[in-house]
């Protein structure tokens, strides 16, 4: 179970989060490139929005993903780097509470700054009435649950690699999701051999698929998510974190500091 | 057994579990994805998988650059000798192809593509092979099955088909005017065929649009003198 001291590392790093100069800079240009498409003015009537939800929904992943990969990837290795690890250890604090709570704080601080950019995003769709304002909201959430797989992901390596090696097979991780789709289509299309077939589609339901927590198209092409899409996107995303979750901790618990 | 190894194994237990639920909840997301995304469903050739995996979540926004790109390009096109360069239109076809692997929704490229190799190269049966992929992604896209009716009829001289997309044009056609310039297209595909009947249907189902009544009556009648071929 999650303790008491968990939610205590967790809004250090909240706080920590707000001291540091990178996120609030990343959140600044975030918000800046999506404002200046929101004048853009050269498309011809109706396309406008769609290419200005394009691109705010885009802007609202790629930042969203760097600032999660910066953010998790130093908060544990950190701690191990500067041998702060130490002084946290000494207090009446178990190793998975740190694990959780780091986790939670990042997750936390990232939505704070994927939030301003959603912000400006819903306001324009809103003022130029250029779709569901609902729908908008659904697919910011959604990106949410995907940086939250992506923090999981991140915690789970930085419980036993340094703060670049963790960044690094952060992204890692994150190109293969997508790049695995390519994998299974050409193992099927290529090998006849029923076994490998078979290991591209355990593979394919096995590893974090960032696929799933992408509804930019029906945002765009203003079509409707389900609730039970959006439901079962969150168990899943749940099922990832709880399993990175529990490697990080695991892991984290038998390292040797 | 001992203790630290009854441990171990009750971790791989959890771990084991953990990824059954992730599997099964990849298996629950995936019978809805279609709904959300029907990219998931369209069948893209290999190197257009690779395209889309190594793009991410970007590809959209790519489609849509590019798309500037080629509407820059188009305006831009060079004159040699009184004539278009034809390797200035060459090069936008890339631009197109990767548009519609970026984003098969993205109906003007399909057009556009489909167009340009009909009539700037004369590759008719490309070119409707290209309408046709683009006509699966997006089957209630007037402007393809309009297009692909036109070079169906003009360039392949493949009536039945051309006429059923100009029919299909027809009932997917978004106001009246549309719907005239399709009805109009498949009476006269009809009549170059030969069926004189069939294309006096339309003309008469033209007649029910509002304003196109005289402009029907006239087609009709014309028709109607003309019994033995169709008016050029």
């Amino acid at each position: 179970m999650i303790g008491a001291p968990a939610l205590v590392v967790a809004r250090q790093v909240l706080v920590e989060a707000g001291r540091r100069r990178t996120l609030p800079v990343f959140v600044f240009f975030g918000c800046a490139i999506i404002l200046s498409t929101a004048f853009l003015s050269f498309f011809q009537l109706g396309v406008e929005i769609k290419f200005f939800k394009d691109v705010a929904m885009t802007v609202i992943f790629l930042f969203g993903m760097v600032t999660t990969v910066v953010l998790t990837s130093t908060q544990l290795s950190g701690e191990v780097e500067s041998r702060t690890i130490y002084n946290v250890l000494s207090k009446p604090i178990r190793r998975r509470d740190l694990v959780v709570g780091k986790y939670l704080g990042s997750v936390a601080a990232i939505a704070l700054a994927v939030a301003p950019m959603a912000g400006i995003l819903v306001f324009f769709v809103f003022t130029d009435r250029g779709g569901s304002v609902l729908e908008v909201l659904k697919a910011t959430y959604l990106l949410w649950l995907a940086f939250s797989v992506l923090a999981a992901v991140a915690v789970a390596i930085a419980s036993f690699a340094t703060s670049i090696v963790c960044a690094a097979l952060t992204v890692l991780a994150f190109v293969v999701s997508y790049l695995k789709g390519a994998v299974t289509a050409y193992l099927a299309l290529t090998v006849r051999a029923a076994l490998a077939v078979y290991a591209g589609q355990a593979l394919y339901y096995l590893l974090p698929n960032f696929e799933n927590f992408n509804t930019r198209t029906a945002v765009v092409h203003d079509e409707i998510v389900p609730w039970a899409y959006v439901g079962r996107t969150s168990l899943y995303a749940l099922a990832l974190v709880a399993l990175f979750l529990f490697i990080g901790t695991q892991v984290f618990e038998e390292r040797e500091l | 057994m001992t203790a630290a190894r009854a441990s171990r194994l009750a971790r791989v237990w959890v771990v084991l579990g953990l990824l059954a639920c992730v599997a099964a909840t990849q298996a629950l997301v995936e019978r809805y994805r279609p709904q959300v995304n029907d990219e998931a469903t369209a069948p893209f050739p290999l190197a257009a998988v690779v395209v889309r995996s190594f793009l991410g979540d970007a590809r959209g926004l790519l489609a849509d650059y590019l798309w500037l790109r080629v509407d820059e390009y188009q305006h831009r096109r060079r004159i040699v000798g009184g004539d278009l360069l034809r390797s200035d239109d060459e090069a936008l076809m890339p631009l197109v192809r990767i548009i519609t692997w970026c984003n098969p929704h993205f109906v003007d490229a399909y057009a556009l593509g489909g167009q340009w190799l009909a009539f700037h190269f004369n590759r008719p049966r490309e070119a409707a092979a290209f309408y046709e992929e683009g006509i699966r992604n997006n089957p209630r896209s007037f402007d393809l099955l309009s297009g692909a009716a036109w070079v169906y009829w003009r360039f392949l001289h493949d009536y039945p088909t051309a006429a059923a997309r100009a029919r299909e044009a027809a009932r997917v056609a978004p106001d009246d005017l549309h719907r005239f310039q399709a009805l109009w297209l498949g009476a006269h595909i009809l009549a170059d065929r030969g069926d004189q009947a069939g294309a006096i249907r339309l003309w008469r189902e033209v007649g029910r649009l509002p304003g196109y009544e005289r402009t029907a009556q006239a087609w009709i009648a014309r028709l109607e003198r003309s019994p033995q071929g169709p008016p050029r």
